[in-house]
């Protein structure tokens, strides 16, 4: 049986790939946002750990830190620099949409929430009055 | 003395109900009193083959529970409160941080399986491990205990069952290298840089191929809307198939057309379709992570780094290369023949036989 050495196939296969010139620029993952997000069943757990998530992101500074040094660094900074007057003003009012947002759904898990409460009290009255009226039937 | 196993869910056909269905074969086969008690019984598991929990009988303290521990569960902090003696299966729980940005009752429920995990540490007598990165799992979680490495037992005689035609018919003698993952579409299995590894291969080396994605995933997910934009975006729509929920004629269809089987998950307990690849003579290319390296044990090409790239060029090399892809595919017929469900089954029985008799 002939062995395999890994290392080896992969040296071959890492030269082939520089003598062909093929690179290895492509789409990330990271940058692909879900494109569908269906109706899901209401889950109170999810929806109160998404408020939270949203109060913690809310705020997206338009002004990255560290973009790098060396000359890539020197053309962010310069780009950055350039285009910083339209993008700034821009990054301020979607961050101020952002804030209505996570304040408007904070807004509404308090109200479910308060809901919820009013709805457990009107149950035990519920009961207390089915037991009220099964006792006076007896 | 009675051996029992109980679990929270037998389903019938999954990698965890497989096992306790064959452990149960071999413990009767072996003369034990013995039976299969869970909180929820799977529709498809024949009629008085498992029981619920509730109607367990009262156990002595010598009885044996066999406690096959692999997800977030109640049952598990309710363990300690049965009596008899407990044996630990560990399959694994999945981190919950894979699931951070995903599904928040995903990550809440492999949070609770992981308290689960360290909350029993103490608690248990004997452990088996369905591979040795379990086992460490378990001392990294404070157990104390003897614990063995016993891979999961695979009902081998299943895929030998007819495959669907349809499938074969429709994607294979066609002139295409079909590419093949079988698995749960769940951000611990990276079913993204298994695309990216795709892409590669069809822009640089062949663009006569296709990507078969096989797992349950539920359309609303936002990991399966990421990765079925992913693909737009890369231009595969067609290219790359999610198969969603299929039957198991059709699992076994795609088994039998695919020219490669590409594994780059991140976190894997055993990793059953390596073994199923291994079984339909699949060369396996994996990413070197959690239990792989034990699952293969040698076989298959294992990637040290994930460069979609370089993948691309494994999956070729091996297209190009007749005698390599032999040598590779005699490598995993080696491998295969430890996971023969005698051998398992009375490496099982040793173990056990030794844990009652207290040599353990």
């Amino acid at each position: 049986m002939k062995e395999i050495n890994v290392e080896e196939i992969m040296a071959e296969i890492r030269q082939d790939i520089i003598d062909k010139g093929y690179t290895p620029e492509m789409l990330s993952f990271r940058d692909v946002n879900a494109s569908y997000i269906g109706a899901v069943d209401f889950n109170p757990d999810e929806f109160r750990y998404m408020v939270g998530a949203l109060e913690a992101t809310k705020y997206v500074p338009w002004k990255q830190e560290n973009i790098g040094t060396g000359v890539k660094g020197f053309i962010k900074k310069v780009v950055r620099k350039l285009v910083g007057f339209v993008v700034a003003p821009m990054s301020d009012g979607q961050n101020l949409y952002n804030q209505q947002v996570a304040s408007a759904f904070a807004q509404l898990l308090g109200y479910i929430e308060s809901q919820n409460r009013l709805i457990e009290e009107y149950e035990d009255v519920l009961k207390s009055l089915k037991d009220n009226q099964k006792t006076a039937e007896e | 003395m009675r051996v029992i196993q109980m679990l929270p869910s037998l389903s019938y056909g999954d990698a965890v109900g497989n096992d306790v269905m064959a452990l149960d074969n071999a413990l009767r086969g072996a003369g034990y009193e013995t039976g299969i008690y869970a909180e929820n019984i799977g529709a498809r598991v024949p009629q008085g083959r498992a029981h619920r929990i509730s109607k367990l009988p009262r156990l002595k303290d010598d009885d044996v529970i066999i406690y096959h521990l692999s997800v977030g569960t109640e049952l598990n902090f309710r363990l300690p409160a049965f009596h008899g003696r407990k044996m630990i299966i560990y399959h694994n729980v999945t981190p919950y941080e894979f699931f951070s940005g995903y599904s928040h009752n995903l990550w809440q429920l492999c949070k609770y399986g992981l308290e689960g995990v360290e909350f029993l540490a103490d608690k248990a007598e004997y452990c088996l491990a369905d591979s040795e990165f379990n086992k460490q799992n378990l001392i990294d979680l404070g157990y104390k205990c003897p614990i063995d490495v016993l891979p999961i037992l695979i009902p081998f005689d299943d895929y030998k069952q007819e495959p669907n035609q349809g499938v074969i018919e429709r994607y294979s003698d066609d002139g295409y290298t079909n590419l093949l993952f079988t698995g749960r579409v769940a951000p611990n299995k990276c079913h993204e840089d298994i695309i990216a590894a795709f892409y590669q291969y069809q822009k640089n080396y062949n663009e006569k191929s296709r990507l078969f994605l096989v797992g349950n995933f539920d359309e609303r997910e936002i990991y399966y809307n990421k990765l079925a934009s992913f693909a737009e975006k890369l231009g595969l729509k067609d290219k790359v198939i999610f198969t969603g929920h299929i039957g198991f004629d059709e699992i076994l269809a795609y088994y039998h057309i695919a020219d490669a089987f590409i594994c780059m998950s991140e976190h894997e307990g055993f990793c059953v379709p390596l073994v199923e690849a291994m079984f339909f003579d699949i060369p396996i290319i994996a990413y070197d992570s959690s239990a792989i390296s034990y699952t293969l044990g040698g076989s298959g090409i294992l990637i040290k780094e994930k460069n979609p790239l370089e993948v691309a060029g494994v999956i070729d090399y091996l297209q190009k290369h007749a005698d390599v892809k032999e040598a590779l595919l005699q490598g995993q017929r080696e491998r295969l023949k430890d996971f023969d469900n005698e051998v398992i089954e009375k490496q099982f029985l040793k173990y056990l036989s030794d844990y009652i008799e207290g040599t353990k």
